[in-house]
């Protein structure tokens, strides 16, 4: 007689005992994949972080080499005899130093180092447009000049500061502390008008003939009161060009404190009549007015 | 009460042996046909062995079923153990001669040269691994006397085997094996079946996968599947009277096939 009830159970657990196999390789599989699987990615991460340490590496190494380079090429780097006594306490703070650097700021402390151009300013307020460009030239070259007498200087001073190369790389990474003392120490470059200065640009002068030049020196000499030299200047100027006001003016200024006022009223009116200058106008109303002595 | 379809077709497979039930087979026809004209020859003794349940008997019923009309055909589907009631079953049988007390091979042979009249008979020994290994001897000095042919089917074991080998190798002319039906061949055997007695409705829910299934639990094996067959459409019959939800007419359950199977002991539940 058949029991179908307890037939139906028996195939029940039939089915389950048959599913139990496939069960657990299908699970066995899965966890082995699994395992497989996250061995692979932690590789793969490792390798990552060791490729991206490598970058870092890399970075480090190439930021060095700028930091290098800029320390080499600085133009205006002003390494005083007093760099010795700088480079003891940099290498004796290097490694704080060092440590207080972030890794990540290397493109930050990154430093970008401009002439001073302080002694243009001070030139642009008193001379003609033109003076002023040759001006810039002749300052710019002297610039280029005392780049080039300030970098051997600093590679002289660096060969006999009897540091090691190793450690004046160590000093590239200290820059910063480099560039605060510079700041601090910084020194503006002002042009002193000596008779030296003077007598340079007169040798120029008699070079080329430049009328901005004798009209330079005129103006120079007159500031420092030498009225005679002023005149003279003012005069060859106006006869290499009788068109620049400034050397009239100069010429007439001249004429005033050398006790020639007649002459001098006499010679502006006549430029006043021929240029119509305003300025000219100006000085003639003082020097009849007697404000101007 | 009404009989239900499954009920007729549980029917169908009862265990038994009867030359009307035999399913015609391609291959097991074609290795039917080599049996009867292997008959027809003049040969001593004829062995169909083949693993239990492969159809031996079947064949063996068939074969007494389709020789019986045109010669003398003798069939002993249950062995005679005893060897003088063997030999006096076979006096009686073939040469009609009743013999009171012990009959031996020696006694046998001399009633067979008095009675007999040149023909040649034809026995069919089923189940013949049973027979001792001294009565079989003796078959075979009967069947030297080309007076008795002996068609006999063995269970292919290493036993039976061993009992091919000693006595019946050198004068065995002829030997069929019966195999397990393939799973195709399964399929057309319950299908047709089915279909013999009119069984059409539970002949079509036999889908391939069914019998693919009926075939991984039987291995092809004849009375196993008959087994299984008629356990499979007892519950089918339990369902319908109890619980007709849960099945479905229109195929054959792998579940109840599985059930079946428990029932009849192919699967260890």
């Amino acid at each position: 007689m058949l029991n179908i009830y307890e037939l139906e159970t028996k195939w029940l657990k039939y089915k389950i005992k048959s599913y139990i196999p496939h069960a657990v390789i299908t699970l066995s599989i899965i966890v082995i994949a699994a395992i497989v699987l996250t061995k692979l990615n932690s590789n793969h991460d490792t390798s990552k972080t060791d490729t991206i340490e490598t970058d870092i590496l890399i970075e480090k190494v190439k930021h060095t080499e700028v930091l290098q380079k800029e320390i080499y090429t600085a133009p205006d780097i002003n390494i005083t005899s007093e760099k010795n006594i700088l480079l003891n306490d940099i290498k004796e703070k290097s490694l704080i130093v060092q440590e207080m650097i972030p890794k990540n700021n290397f493109i930050k402390d990154k430093i970008v180092l401009t002439p001073s151009l302080n002694f243009m300013k001070n030139m642009q307020g008193n001379t003609p447009p033109y003076y002023v460009d040759i001006d810039k030239e002749e300052a710019n070259s002297q610039d280029l000049k005392s780049e080039k007498q300030i970098r051997p200087k600093v590679f002289l001073e660096e060969s006999n500061s009897e540091v090691d190369m190793e450690e004046v790389k160590e000093e590239k990474i200290i820059v910063v502390p480099v560039q605060a003392v510079k700041k601090e120490d910084s020194i503006n470059i002002t042009r002193q008008n000596t008779q030296k200065d003077i007598s340079l640009v007169i040798k120029r002068f008699k070079k080329n003939n430049n009328p901005a030049l004798s009209l330079f020196v005129a103006k120079k000499y007159y500031d420092i009161g030498e009225y005679r030299q002023a005149y003279n200047y003012s005069l060859i100027t106006n006869q290499l060009n009788n068109n620049i006001e400034s050397s009239w003016i100069i010429f007439t200024k001249s004429l005033v404190k050398l006790n020639e006022k007649e002459m001098a009223i006499k010679t502006l009116q006549q430029y006043i009549e021929y240029s119509h200058s305003n300025q000219a106008k100006m000085l003639l109303d003082e020097i009849t007015a007697g404000k101007f002595k | 009460m009404k009989s239900s379809i499954f009920q007729n077709s549980r029917d169908i497979f009862l265990d038994t042996v009867n030359a009307k039930d035999y399913i015609q087979l391609d291959r097991v026809s074609t290795i039917y046909q080599s049996l009867k004209d292997s008959v027809k020859k003049p040969l001593k003794m004829i062995l169909l062995y083949g693993k239990p349940g492969t159809g031996k008997s079947m064949f063996l019923t068939k074969l007494y079923h389709d020789l019986s009309s045109t010669q003398t055909v003798h069939l002993y589907s249950t062995p005679i153990l005893d060897e003088s009631e063997f030999f006096k079953t076979l006096a009686q049988d073939l040469l009609d001669v009743k013999y009171s007390g012990e009959l031996n091979f020696t006694q046998f042979m001399k009633i067979m040269n008095e009675n007999s009249n040149g023909e040649i008979y034809l026995v069919l020994l089923d189940e013949a691994q049973l027979y001792s290994s001294a009565l079989m001897e003796k078959i075979r000095l009967l069947s030297d006397t080309r007076k008795v042919k002996f068609v006999i089917t063995l269970h292919k074991t290493e036993k039976e085997d061993l009992i091919a080998k000693e006595h019946f190798q050198t004068r065995i002319w002829e030997s069929v094996e019966l195999e397990n039906a393939s799973s195709a061949e399964l399929k057309i055997y319950i299908q047709k079946k089915l279909m013999k007695a009119n069984c059409f409705d539970t002949a079509n829910m036999f889908q391939n996968s069914s019998v693919d299934l009926i075939h991984k639990l039987t291995r092809g094996n004849y009375r196993d599947t008959n087994k299984l067959m008629y356990t499979l459409f007892n519950v089918y019959m339990w369902y319908e009277e109890s619980n007709p939800i849960k099945i479905n007419k229109s195929y054959i359950s792998n579940k109840i096939i599985e059930m079946s199977a428990i029932q009849t002991g192919l699967l260890n539940a």
